[in-house]
């Protein structure tokens, strides 16, 4: 796999963006490395350079300003795992993080990096998107800010081109009473690639204020499931409404035949999991 | 450091001596520790981030040097298997713990297993098994079926522990 190929380590966005420029759109974005390494080694992916974002510092950390949560690119799964703020305030990330990958892959996958490379089944994307997550674009046509739903497009595909770079994700704090969870089915308990994946986002407690619900691994992107939403939205959050959302998840999911399911089943475990996830919600779960 | 379809100079600090050499940018750690630097205490199991034989200290975290670019070590710290002994060849306690408990069968998963437990018990100084299960669950074992390994982890937790409480 060695090949020597144009390389560039930039300390700013503003650097990184004109080297993306130069080779435009040959040239590859490098964060944790763990995907793209792999991609390369398999000749998936065969850049002409590649540019390592470890040295953008204005890229890393985790910080509140007013009402929104913003964590860098560049922040790695290990310190998403170990952060206080987002222990409290957004406690389903840690959670997450905890459950992706091994020890040795969280100390350098970073999130940025994890919905770039937009698996169906990144484990970042189904909480971020119930909790309405923003996620920064940078570079051409200009320095935008979009809704995580918009961003995916495609297996391995999003909105961004090869002259882009995702800077920053930014959350706005859940209000008071309401609770995000995200539930995983695997084969095995440790390093499995997730079959099925749901999160949900419910303020209220007796009667549902606000619904969002999210599935991975069963559509060509991770996807909010609005149909599930509406028909707990305004209702009493009692068993029937719930079935009825773990139905609507099923209608609307779009899964695939492979390696570690067929469709069929995975249609099944979004029924079951959807409507065990909201359960949890109902029974006090936080994270 | 630039460099367009060239080699790129790096030097690497490995167990405390300098290495320098110039490589492609997609070389990846494991070569460099094993082909620059002669050090082939490090394995390569998977090549792909999935089974921890290559586990390794960049600046002190461990990481599966199959995933990590050689250039991501310019100017940085790794440790080896070969790095964390005492001075007069005195083996690391987490090493003893292994031997001790018959957790090395062929042990090629041994190093990588050591370096994980060595990082991880830095984390989590005493643990529980189901903790200690979880923070080795990036590495494979062919061998042991990992009772024994665990038993070598707490072990050393144990020991390491009481060391520290009589020097204090
Ligand atoms: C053994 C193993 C287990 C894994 N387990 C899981 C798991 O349980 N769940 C899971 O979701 N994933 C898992 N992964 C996949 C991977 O570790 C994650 O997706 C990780 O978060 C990717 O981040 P990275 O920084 O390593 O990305 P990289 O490999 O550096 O980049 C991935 C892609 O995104 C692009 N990119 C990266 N950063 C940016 C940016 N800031 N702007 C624009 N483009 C960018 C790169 O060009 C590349 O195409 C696993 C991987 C391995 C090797
Ligand atoms: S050889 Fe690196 S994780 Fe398997
Ligand atoms: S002892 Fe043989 S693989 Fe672990």
């Amino acid at each position: 796999m060695e090949t020597t190929i144009a390389y560039m380590k930039p300390k700013t966005v503003k650097e990184a963006l004109k080297f993306l420029q130069k080779h435009g759109g040959n040239a590859k974005i490098i964060a944790g490395g763990t995907d793209l390494l792999n991609q390369i080694k398999k000749g998936a992916k065969t850049p002409a350079a590649l540019v390592n974002l470890k040295d953008v510092e204005e890229l890393r950390g985790i910080a509140v300003t007013g009402k929104t949560v913003t964590i860098g690119a560049l922040t790695t799964l290990f310190e998403i795992q170990n952060s206080e703020i987002l222990a409290e305030h957004f406690p389903v990330l840690p959670y997450t993080a905890s459950l992706m990958a091994s020890p040795q892959v969280r100390n350098v996958a970073t999130v940025g990096g994890n919905l770039a490379n937009a698996a169906p089944s990144a484990d970042m994307a189904p909480p971020l998107l119930v909790l309405a997550a923003k996620v920064e674009i940078h570079g051409p046509p200009k320095k935008r800010l979009i809704p995580l739903a918009d961003f995916f497009t495609g297996p391995g595909e999003t909105v961004m081109t090869g002259e882009n770079i995702l800077t920053r994700i930014k959350i706005p704090l859940m209000p008071k009473g309401a609770r995000c969870i995200y539930r995983v089915h695997t084969l095995r308990e440790a390093m499995d690639i997730s079959m099925v994946s749901v999160a949900a986002y419910i303020k209220g407690r007796r009667k549902v204020g606000k619904a969002r619900v999210a599935l991975g691994a069963v559509a060509p992107v991770p996807m909010l499931v609005p149909e599930a939403a509406e028909v707990l939205e305004g209702q009493p959050f009692i068993p029937e409404r719930i079935i009825a959302a773990g139905v609507e998840a099923r209608e609307a999911c779009k899964p695939i035949d492979d390696v570690r399911a067929s469709a069929n089943y995975r249609r099944h475990i979004v029924e079951i999991l959807t409507r065990r996830t909201l359960q949890e919600i109902a029974d006090g779960a936080t994270s | 450091m630039t460099a367009k379809g060239e080699m790129i100079s790096i030097t690497v600090t490995i167990n405390g001596l300098p290495y320098t050499a110039a490589v492609s940018a997609t070389m990846n750690l494991t070569d460099f520790i094993r082909e620059v630097a002669n050090l082939t205490g490090t394995n390569v199991g998977c090549g792909e981030g999935e089974c921890g034989a290559c586990t390794v200290f960049l600046d002190g975290s461990s990481v599966n040097s199959c995933i990590v670019l050689a250039v991501d070590a310019d100017g940085k710290e790794v440790t080896t298997i070969e790095g964390i002994g005492g001075p007069n060849g005195d083996l690391h306690p987490v090493q003893q713990a292994f031997i001790d408990c018959g957790a090395i069968q062929c042990g090629f998963c041994t190093p990588g297993m050591i370096m994980q437990a060595i990082w991880f018990l830095k984390q989590n100084p005493d643990p529980t098994p189901e903790e200690v299960r979880a923070g080795l669950e990036g590495n494979l074992c062919r061998c042991t079926g990992y009772e024994k390994i665990v038993d070598a982890v707490l072990t050393a937790a144990q020991q390491m522990n009481a060391v520290e409480t009589s020097v204090r």
